[in-house]
């Protein structure tokens, strides 16, 4: 058993290797553009441009940056409502910390705002 | 068996020559003498009179020995067999005392000295009493080939089998530690095996990794998500499939490989069993170790 208890520390290092070792992109960071339609893995082409997922607090798409922020792009109409938003129903830009979002990734994007549910 | 009193190397009543092949020559008294004595130390220390009557033990110890029946050694100077003599007669002390390392130390000596071949039979009966059979078998063996000729020679023999016999009781009796084992060869494949796999589906998880970092990556922020870029996913999500694959067999190679290692450790058992049964809707391996 000896040599059993000294295979143990590369049986961990192993199995935890064989934990982490997923292929899984950190895509709160960063925006796609669309090219010919092609988003990355469980992205779609919002309105041909830009990479975005479903989110409660974008209307037409976004990032979710972190639980309950989420980088919205892209303006419509918030159902039960005319008005033109970019932030679903129930968030908004102003309930964001936007201490805690970083970096600032609307630069440069049309149609592109913050969005926090309460 | 033995009475020290009775013979003196120097005394012998009847001047017979015994241990070595007799002599011709007159000068070599002493050594003849001595010869004898030697012969009848044989006899006293039992391992011939163990085996032979009363009366054909005494008769064995008053018998000269021919010519032919021991290999012509080289003839020690006298001083030697002076040293070999009193070797014996310590050796014999010891023996009597049942001293027999002292003994044997003696009677190797005096052997050494004189190259008397009847103190291979001291040394070989000291040896069967020190309980190192082998090399009281050697002794003998020795004294066979230097004495071939030698009436004693089938009582040797004999005494080499019952030697053989008590040292296999003995070795029955302590057997030798027995050595190390290791597990069964296929534990062991399983263990190495599934180590291996493992490591090579770590690398390609590392290489899943890598991909997702460039995907990953925040300069490409505002950017397309470029031929290369989805080849790179492509990429990452083959080796993170493989590296699954890898990793599930990897870890059920070595997990049955420890099972099995393990149980035989605990209750050394070196098989394993497998049983394919038909069950409802389908069939059920099982196994065991």
């Amino acid at each position: 058993m000896q040599g059993a208890r000294r295979q143990l520390p590369w049986i961990v290092a192993l199995a935890a290797s064989f934990a982490v070792s997923c292929y899984s992109p950190d895509l709160t960071k960063q925006v796609y553009k669309c090219d010919r339609g092609k988003c990355p893995d469980g992205l779609y082409c919002n309105d041909n441009v830009y990479c975005t997922q479903p989110l409660a607090e974008c209307v037409v798409g976004g990032i979710e940056m972190m639980p309950g922020i989420a980088l919205c792009i892209g303006m419509g109409t918030v159902s039960g409502s005319s008005n033109m938003s970019i932030c679903g129903a129930g968030a908004a830009t102003n309930n964001c910390d936007m201490s805690q979002i970083k970096p600032a990734l609307c630069t440069n994007i049309m149609n592109c705002a913050y969005c926090c549910m309460k | 068996m033995r009475s020290t009193s009775s013979i003196h190397p120097y005394g012998h009543p009847h001047g017979h020559p015994g241990g070595q092949c007799k002599r011709s020559s007159g000068r070599r008294t002493g050594h003849l003498i001595f010869g004898i004595w030697v012969a009848w130390l044989s006899l006293a220390n039992g391992i011939l009179s163990d085996l032979l009557p009363d009366a054909q033990a005494r008769s064995y110890k008053r018998r000269e020995r021919e010519k032919y029946e021991c290999r012509p050694s080289q003839e020690p100077p006298n001083a030697d067999l002076d040293k070999a003599r009193r070797l014996w007669e310590s050796g014999m002390i010891y023996y009597d005392s049942k001293e027999y390392q002292k003994a044997r130390a003696d009677f190797q000596i005096a052997y050494d000295l004189s190259h008397l071949p009847d103190f291979l039979i001291n040394l070989a009966q000291v040896a069967a009493k020190l309980e190192i059979y082998a090399e009281a078998i050697k002794y003998l063996d020795t004294y066979i080939t230097e004495c071939p000729g030698s009436p004693d020679v089938s009582i040797a023999i004999q005494r080499i089998e019952d030697l053989r016999v008590a040292q296999a009781i003995k070795e029955g009796e302590k057997p030798p530690p027995a050595p190390r084992r290791l597990p069964p060869k296929p534990a062991l494949a399983l263990i190495g095996s599934g180590a291996a796999l493992l490591i090579v589906g770590a690398g390609l998880g590392g290489g899943a990794i890598v991909a997702g970092k460039q995907v990953g990556n925040p300069d490409n922020h505002n950017m397309l998500f470029s031929p290369d870029l989805q080849s790179t996913e492509r990429r990452g999500k083959a080796l993170e499939g493989a590296a699954i694959a890898f990793d599930v067999l990897g870890a059920a190679a070595m997990v049955t490989g420890l099972a099995w290692t393990a149980s035989w450790y605990y209750e050394q058992k070196t098989g394993m069993s497998l049983a394919l049964a038909p069950s409802l809707g389908g069939v059920v391996l099982s196994g065991g170790f």
